[in-house]
């Protein structure tokens, strides 16, 4: 039986195969393009992925005014711009923790404020966030430059604060907040 | 990725568009080069890789013109998608009619015999209106009859005085 036309144009076609070092070559293309899409795709991916999630856990950190440490960080801001008088104007800070005796936390020397380079200047009580905290004024020893330290107990529904420091500005103040020692220190001022 | 099998399908396309083995190649492979320069992750890869390969054979058609197009009449009365299925044709004809036909028919012959798409998937393809391909099939049909009536006994009778001048 003769066949169709459409059947002998198929078989005509399905003869027409790829010589094995045409097949070689194209295949070796593929293969060399993929390592290296396969390598580019993967930087891209995770250099986007730490883009956003930086840029989200700033934006929930700092930026949603109800978030629990945009509000410290407002008020540690804020205090730092009042600039009020010192209660207690010593560089020890044992004189300041048993100046301020209604204080029921530890005062810390930071690590991330060495005493060579940072000297204290003295302390006052005060709140923030209606938790009774200490503000201390400190002073660069090298340029003189003033900034405000603030400590509180830990907070416990921050604890995606941790001892790496998260920055953000705040009425014109760059205010950085950290973990240290069970307590949440701020730092104020430029 | 794609497989020895799925590279074999569109180096019969190249074919289908270049009617020529080696100028079959180049195409696919100059398209692949592109394809994979892309460099990225593409929805239909498949149909995207096809969609080069068309566009670069068809630049390659207005840069150099090594084939010539051919004036469409689309005025002829359009017909059904199957009136293709009706024509007999041997091995031999078969050959004959591709080497007959220009680019545009026998890039449409190979989509409708061997990748079976529809009428309604062949415009889709070529961007053109359905009732336009239905023409084309339509147009084609009548041009494979009369290349089998007319140009393959020809050719047949062409072959074979030739073969006794040489005898």
């Amino acid at each position: 039986m003769k066949k169709t036309l459409k059947e002998n144009i198929k078989e005509n076609y399905a003869e027409l195969k790829l010589s094995p070092e045409q097949w070689r070559s194209l295949d070796s293309l593929q293969q060399n393009r993929a390592g290296k899409h396969g390598i580019r795709f993967f930087l891209k991916i995770s250099f986007a992925a730490m883009a956003a999630s930086v840029l989200l856990l700033s934006l929930y950190l700092f930026q949603g005014s109800g978030s629990l440490a945009g509000k410290i960080a407002d008020e540690v801001a804020y205090n730092h711009n009042k600039n009020v008088q010192m209660e207690i104007k010593t560089a020890s800070i044992d004189e300041v923790q048993s100046f301020l005796s209604k204080i029921d936390f530890t005062l810390i020397h930071s690590e991330r404020l060495p005493l060579e380079q940072w000297e204290l200047l003295g302390g006052r009580s005060c709140s923030i966030q209606g938790r009774l905290a200490v503000q201390m004024k400190i002073q660069n020893k090298a340029n003189g430059k003033l900034k405000t330290l603030y400590q509180v107990p830990y907070p416990k529904e921050l604890s995606h604060i941790k001892s790496v420091p998260m920055e953000t500005y705040a009425s014109g103040v760059k205010v950085r907040l950290w973990r240290e020692r069970g307590l949440l220190l701020g730092l104020a001022g430029g | 990725m794609f497989s020895r099998e799925e590279l074999n399908q569109f180096y019969r396309y190249c074919v289908a568009l270049t009617g020529d083995e080696d100028e079959a190649y180049d195409l696919l492979q100059d398209s692949f080069e592109k394809f994979l320069r892309k460099g990225r992750d593409v929805h239909s890869a498949k149909a995207y890789f096809r969609g080069i390969i068309r566009n670069h054979f068809i630049d390659q058609y207005r840069k150099g013109a090594k084939h010539g197009f051919t004036e469409l009449d689309e005025n002829i009365i359009s017909t059904n998608e199957t009136s293709l299925e009706s024509l007999i044709a041997n091995k031999e004809e078969a050959r004959f009619i591709l080497n007959a036909l220009d680019f545009h028919d026998r890039e449409l012959l190979y989509l409708w015999a061997v990748e079976e798409y529809t009428a309604k998937e062949l415009a889709d393809l070529l961007k053109s209106p359905r009732g336009t391909i239905l023409s084309k099939l339509h147009r084609l049909k009548i041009k494979i009859k009369q290349c089998l009536e007319n140009g393959y006994e020809k050719d047949i009778k062409r072959k074979h005085q030739g073969k006794l001048r040489r005898a």
